[in-house]
């Protein structure tokens, strides 16, 4: 059988050279990959090169790539520049359980290294230290005594046999739990195409099953009995379901059978890895509806780096393709007694007061919105066409950089830039007739996660001339109430792109069904041509009214934050829908030195424009913008995979008198407060790490943060608006376990008290069995008491305990919560575990 | 490739057996007639036979096949003849017979009906020849109507459709019409909370919500006033008159409110001569002090909007201990006109919890004009966030001029808000402080200054602090004459302050101004014949000296000299030996 496979390989390899169409390669077989209680190599990342590679980063490389650690192939390696601290580290796609890690080198061996794992690729936490005094080549298989919960894996090395060079590495492999779906009994007993369907089924991570090339397809499991679950994890090939729901029933019945039961549905997902979570069901029979494809970006392009595509490998139109899945893993989690180690993702952490903006979390959940359809109908439209939106494919390539406000019943409006391909055959991202067109797309929720598209989308399409060719681009949003029946009217800004030049666009609506055309409200002058019009809102983006700040003038006004490139323009008027040339100052920075706007923020775009934080009193406009240079370079070049489209986002400070200028720049930036990493998913997008802004938004004590990633997707990161903390760090020295933080009291309006909290820590042993739980009781003062004012980034705190009565393994969980027990920050875990360690 | 082979084969097999057993070669069996047809609003239905693979209804002669139980009959009119068969699969079961005919006459749907308008709140629309009545969707809510007309008791955007009803033999119901989007107006509320702005010389009151003007009945005259003039200028009514004050607004949304009558007196001065009378006073009301009063107990800041003559007098011995967020010998002053009243031996203790605002004078500032105010021996306690010697913050968006004014105290902050000997902060693009000065010191705070702390926006005209400066907080802006100065609308002119100014390492710290705006700006200087004491203060103008601009700052080693510095007017400002300019 194994032969029969591995000749079948070969033959797809031939018809893959002639024909070049993408076929996957298959790794060899490895030894122990079929020991009956593991799953799939969690660490397979495809070939090298090829899908997935993304998933490595390594300290340096003098030889091959660190994808070759992953690539299932022993005959490749990667080799680390020559140093005794290279590091490599796996991203498993998602938060996975795991048991045995299997090292293979290839070369120049570590005498002695560190397994670790992490939830963000930043705290690591060390699970075990290998030392390896054998010869070159040797294999060490490092088996713990329970699962370890992380989603990151790093090899840090500690010595090397050979000092001379750096260490070689053919493969890492990672072994979790074996599915229940990867038992004898289970079965596919239906699917659209059956040919290869257990390739779903099996522990090959490589295998897949592909569908024939339509939409609407769809796979029927059989468990062969019934079984308890809650997460299916699907691993895609390179081509993908962007929109699939599960349903589960406890009888065979048919594909549109009333008893089937769904427990999960997404229109975004990313591919790669899906980690379906839903709450435990019993169920026999597994229903998959495969709604519609999409491939990985990186497969989308040309050569020319835009758009995807890596080297010479094969473009995949997501409408030629088939869905292709590798493995189809059901499991219990809630079964599965697994040990914790590290914490999700945090941005801005132990930012000042000022900045509001402490502790960011990306939305658990993943996306909140992506393209949907199909671009081909687009292929030929006229102008006609297009203001009159014939056609469905208008938001089929790309929908981002969202702007939200929330009305008055807590309904979450979004206005997106929704997006058409230019040309379909080769996506290369020239702006040819009605290329790259944006148009401005609605949608709403009742949560801020789900949202749902509206009924007459898009709601503008390119009207004029100066929106010709290139679109409606980029909104911003805002509320203005009428003074006396506190009726609202919501504005958009956007950008008017002609393929040429930029001007500042806007529409308005009361109900966010009839659009209004406002059309251009600032005029571009001296030959400077503005967008990214920010008016200047509150924290519920309502645009607020400013005593004038320009010389000599009396009243209030409205700023508009009129920011790209090197240009800082602000427009000052009381009617929002017109901006007069006289009214715009352009600031001229010559004079500012280190004060001046336009260069410290390195000529990025003005995202949002926020005042009034801590109530009207407050004097601080916190401009947030986004960019490719910020002034930590080094942040970029941490990224692995980042290009010259690398966006953040920084965070500057300006006030209500004097928005020209900024006065403390040496203690005022904050740069950069959110930005891309390999853990916000948008690795794959148009622009690869790209992330941009264009809302912040405070609703029920929390800020939402809805970002466009990547150039082709809404994705939403959220943050406590009166307290925060960030994740507990640990240190274990002296017999006692400390977890430690910074929590900054933050609380707006007229109340400033202290805030009570309690510093919990829980331990566990490796069963899940809680042990012991201690905790420390806090008093937190606000921080505009404390002398640092402003600068305050927040009291330290801390919970210990002794160790010598802890069980040699074991794993701690800490976190603060407020006096009604909610947890107020990020749970962190640290673990103390053993592996046993096997040489071969 | 385990089992899957193998499951999929049984489930064939099993397939194939069914299909063997359904094959069985006998006659087919006929299918019994329908029951039960009938025709109701142009529908037919009838009931379902077992066994029946579909039906065939026969119309007029003409025959349809259908799968369900009921037809529409929407495209024929009068006489109509029917009747139906069950229909069979021709192996098993054969067609039934037809049933017996039914004869109906249908005249067809009424009319849609039209012309659905709003007019206050009855709701009508043209009547429908034929209809025995009407169903009303309003905001998505059904409504029945006997007739053409309804009325509603809902208001506000209504969403209006009507469909007119049959009687289900001659007539079925008609569509629903198109959504009509009307209003239906409610009543405004009646403007309240009349005062009189001594100021502006203006009735003033609350604006109704929904409104879009007022109608003002003045004797025989009628005024009608813009939607944002929600104000009536007094003056050229003379000091006493009536008037009657109507709410109008868009008659298609709201109609009028109530008339509220109100009645302007002229304004009585009381008199005030005793500790009691003083803490009488009301918020609105017109006062003189007659006498000098030394308060016997502490002090309750009041909330004052009229106007005070203090006619020269002293009140003395003000004791205030305040939790509330604004606290001061008036706590907080709008539309306010204070004049020639002194404070003397003032104590204020302020610990709001949350932001707060302290002054000796006043805790905040929305509107007012202040003239020939003193307070002296002063000495002010605060945690909150905006402390001042005579007045905590100078609120925006309004006018707000201090003339002839002075304090002389101490000012105690603790924590890190801001704190200045004459205001603590500025944010008004209206204020003008022209002759006032500061005697005394300033302590704590993170953005201090011995005349204001944050000055955002405002004219400062002949100011002068002799005031120490110690800023506290760790990252403190600090200036002898002002901590923060952001704004570029912003002129300071001669002025001057003398005193030591000191904060932690890592601060801002400046002999004039702890931190000032950078560059070239159009607009102007901001300050002009500006100078600091650098006998006692050695350091820079400026704390942000290496971007900060200060031109018209100068430190000067000879303001006590006897003659004036460089600009200062010898008929405001007045010069003697070793001592510093002084205000007449």
């Amino acid at each position: 059988m194994k032969k029969l496979k591995l000749a079948a390989v070969a033959l797809c390899l031939l018809l893959a050279a002639a024909s070049f169409s993408y076929t996957p390669l298959k790794p060899t077989a490895l030894g122990g990959l079929y020991e009956a209680q593991f799953g799939v190599n969690l660490a397979y990342g495809g070939p090298a090169d090829k899908i997935y590679s993304n998933r490595v980063a390594a300290s340096g490389s003098s030889e091959g790539k660190p994808a070759h650690a992953a690539d299932g192939d022993t005959s490749t390696a990667w080799v680390s520049d020559s140093r005794d601290d290279a590091w490599i580290y796996l991203d498993l796609g998602s938060v996975e359980r795991f048991k045995r890690i299997i090292v293979r080198w290839g070369g120049n061996y570590a005498e002695e290294y560190v397994l670790q794992a992490s939830g963000d690729a930043a705290a690591w936490n060390d699970l075990c230290t290998v030392e390896n005094y054998s010869e070159i080549n040797a294999v060490q298989t490092v088996d713990f005594d329970s699962y370890i919960e992380a989603r990151f894996v790093r090899l840090l090395c500690v010595a090397r046999a050979d000092s001379s060079s750096g260490i070689a590495l053919s493969e890492i492999e990672v072994y979790g739990p074996r599915a229940i779906s990867a038992s004898e009994d289970a079965s596919v007993i239906m699917a659209s195409r059956s040919q290869d369907v257990e390739n779903m089924l099996d522990t090959d991570a490589a295998s897949m099953w592909r569908s024939v090339a339509d939409d609407g397809q769809y796979v029927i499991f059989d468990l062969g009995s019934a079984r308890t679950f809650d997460n299916i994890k699907i691993r895609w090939g390179a081509c993908f379901a962007r929109r699939f729901e599960i349903y589960v029933s406890d009888r065979a019945d048919n594909r549109g059978g009333s008893s089937w039961r769904l427990v999960y549905k997404t229109d975004a997902s990313l591919g790669e890895t899906d980690d379906a979570r839903f709450e435990r069901t019993e169920a026999r029979y597994i229903l998959l509806e495969l709604v519609q494809r999409e491939t990985n970006e990186r497969y989308k392009g040309n050569t020319s780096g835009q758009g995807g595509g890596y080297g010479s490998w094969p473009k995949l139109m997501p409408w030629e393709q088939s869905f292709e899945i590798c493995s189809f893993d059901v499991f219990d989690l809630s079964s599965l007694a697994s040990v914790m180690a590290g914490h999700a993702t945090e941005f801005a952490v132990n930012a000042p007061a000022w900045s509001h903006m402490s502790n960011i979390s990306l939305n658990p959940g993943g996306l909140v919105l992506a393209p949907i359809g199909y671009p081909q109908e687009f292929k030929a439209l006229t102008d006609d066409d297009i203001i009159n939106r014939r056609g469905n494919g208008y938001e089929s390539y790309a929908t981002y950089n969202p702007a939200v406000i929330v009305d008055d019943n807590g309904r979450f409006h979004m206005i997106y830039r929704s997006e058409v391909p230019s040309n379909f055959d080769d996506y290369n991202g020239g702006k040819q007739s009605h290329g790259h067109m944006s148009t401005l797309s609605y949608a709403y929720s009742d949560d801020g996660v789900n949202f749902i598209r509206g009924d007459d989308n898009p709601v503008k399409t390119p009207t004029v001339s100066a929106e010709k060719w290139g679109g409606t681009e980029d909104p911003r949003i805002f509320r203005v109430r009428d003074p006396l029946t506190g009726e609202s009217t919501y504005y958009i800004t956007y950008t008017m792109y002609n393929d040429a030049t930029v001007c500042e666009g806007m529409i308005k609506t009361k109900d966010f069904k009839t659009f209004t055309e406002v059309g251009n409200f600032a005029p571009n002058i001296n030959g400077r041509s503005f967008k990214s019009g920010t008016y200047v809102v509150d924290p519920e983006g309502n645009a607020v009214l400013i005593d004038d700040p320009r010389p000599g003038k009396t009243g209030k006004v409205y700023f508009c934050i009129m920011k790209d490139g090197g240009v800082y323009g602000i427009g000052f008027t009381d009617n929002v829908e017109r901006i007069d040339a006289q009214d715009i100052i352009v600031v001229d920075d010559a004079g500012f030195g280190a004060n001046s706007v336009a260069s410290v923020t390195y000529g990025n775009e003005s995202c949002v424009a926020v005042t009034n934080i801590y109530g009207p009193d407050d004097q601080n406009i916190v401009l947030m913008y986004g960019g490719t240079n910020l002034s930590n370079a080094d942040l970029k070049n941490q990224q692995p995979n980042s290009t010259n489209w690398f966006y953040a986002l920084g965070l500057a400070r300006i006030t209500k008198s004097n928005p020209f200028e900024l006065s403390r720049v040496d203690k005022d930036l904050v740069e950069p407060f959110m930005y891309p990493t390999d853990t916000n998913k948008i690795d794959s997008g148009l622009f690869v790490k790209c992330m941009f802004a264009d809302t912040i938004v405070r609703h029920d004590d929390k800020w939402y943060f809805y970002y466009g990633a990547g150039d082709m997707y809404v994705g939403l990161a959220t943050a406590n608006a009166s307290f925060s903390a960030a994740a507990s760090e640990y240190s274990a020295e002296n017999g006692v376990i400390t977890a430690s933080t910074l929590a900054l009291n933050k609380k707006y309006g007229s109340d400033l008290s202290a805030a009570d909290v309690k510093y919990v820590m829980d331990f566990y042993d490796i069963n899940g069995e809680l042990i012991d739980s201690v905790s420390q009781d806090y008093s937190v003062i606000h921080f505009s008491q404390t002398p640092e004012g402003d600068y305050y980034r927040g009291q330290s705190v801390s919970v210990s305990r002794r160790t010598d009565d802890l069980p040699s393994q074991y794993y701690a969980v800490s976190y603060l919560t407020d006096g009604d027990g909610n947890v107020l920050n990020n749970v962190s875990a640290y673990a103390v575990v053993r592996g046993e360690v096997t040489y071969a | 490739m385990r089992k899957k082979l193998t499951v999929l084969f049984i489930c064939a097999a099993l397939f194939f057996i069914a299909a063997a057993c359904a094959g069985k070669q006998d006659a087919p069996e006929k299918l019994p007639a329908p029951s039960g047809l009938s025709c109701e609003n142009g529908v037919v239905t009838f009931d379902a036979v077992e066994g029946a693979q579909g039906y065939v209804l026969e119309i007029n002669g003409r025959q349809i096949s259908v799968s369900g139980l009921s037809y529409s009959l929407d495209s024929y009119q009068g006489q109509v003849e029917i009747r139906v068969k069950a229909a069979g699969d021709g192996t098993v079961y054969a067609d039934s017979e037809f049933s017996a005919v039914i004869t109906v006459t249908l005249s067809g749907a009424l009319e849609t009906p039209s012309g659905v308008s709003v007019s206050g709140n009855v709701i009508s629309w043209s009547a429908v020849d034929g209809a025995v009545g009407y169903t009303l969707l309003i905001n998505g809510k059904e409504y029945s109507a006997a007739d053409n007309s309804f009325t509603t008791d809902i208001t506000g955007e209504v969403r209006i459709s009507v469909k007119a009803l049959g009687d289900g033999i001659l007539h079925f119901d008609s569509e629903y019409s198109d959504v009509f989007y009307g209003n239906v107006p409610y009543q405004l509320e009646a403007p309240a909370r009349f005062r009189y702005s001594a100021i502006e010389n203006t009735l003033k009151w609350e604006p109704s919500e929904g409104a879009t003007g007022y109608t003002v009945t003045v004797g025989t005259e009628t005024l009608s006033l813009a939607r944002n003039a929600d104000s009536l200028s007094a003056a050229r009514f003379g000091d006493s008159f009536s008037a009657t004050i109507v709410a109008t607004g868009d008659p298609d949304i709201c109609y009028d409110s109530q008339a509220v009558a109100i009645t302007v007196a002229p304004q009585t001065v009381t008199e005030i001569s005793s500790e009691e009378e003083l803490r009488a006073i009301e918020a609105g009301g017109s006062y003189r002090l007659t006498a000098d009063i030394a308060l016997t107990r502490a002090w309750t800041p009041v909330d004052f909007w009229g106007t005070f003559d203090g006619d020269g007098h002293t009140v003395s011995g003000v004791e205030i201990a305040s939790t509330a967020s604004e606290a001061g010998f008036f706590a907080m002053l709008s539309d306010a006109v204070v004049s020639d009243l002194k404070l003397e031996d003032v104590t204020v203790s302020a610990t709001a919890s949350g932001t707060s605002y302290a002054g000796a004078f006043a805790g905040r500032v929305e509107c007012a004009r202040v003239t020939g105010c003193e307070v002296s021996g002063a000495v002010i306690d605060a945690t909150g966030y905006h402390t001042g010697g005579f007045v905590g913050n100078v609120a925006d968006g309004s006018e707000a001029s201090f003339t002839d004014c002075f304090f002389s105290g101490t000012v105690n902050v603790s924590g890190g808000g801001y704190a200045g000997g004459f205001a603590a902060t500025v944010r008004t693009n209206a204020a003008e402080f022209v002759r006032c000065g500061v005697s005394g010191s300033v302590n704590g705070g993170g953005v201090a200054g011995g005349f204001a702390g944050h000055i955002g926006y405002g004219n400062y005209e002949d100011c002068y602090a002799v005031a120490e400066v110690y800023a506290s907080s760790q990252n403190a802006v600090a200036g002898g004459f002002v901590g923060l100065l952001d704004g570029r609308n912003v002129k300071i002119s001669t002025s001057f302050c003398a005193g030591d100014v000191q904060a932690p390492d890592g601060s801002y710290e400046g002999g004039f101004a702890g931190i000032v705006p950078t560059g070239a700006f159009t607009g102007g200087d901001i300050f002009s014949n500006c100078y600091y004491d650098g006998t006692v203060y050695g350091g820079d103008r400026i704390g942000n000296a290496t971007v900060g601009r200060g031109d018209g700052i100068t430190s000067s080693a000879t303001l006590k000299s006897g003659s004036l510095p460089s600009g200062f007017d010898s008929s405001v400002w007045t010069a003697a030996a070793d001592e510093y300019p002084g205000l007449g």
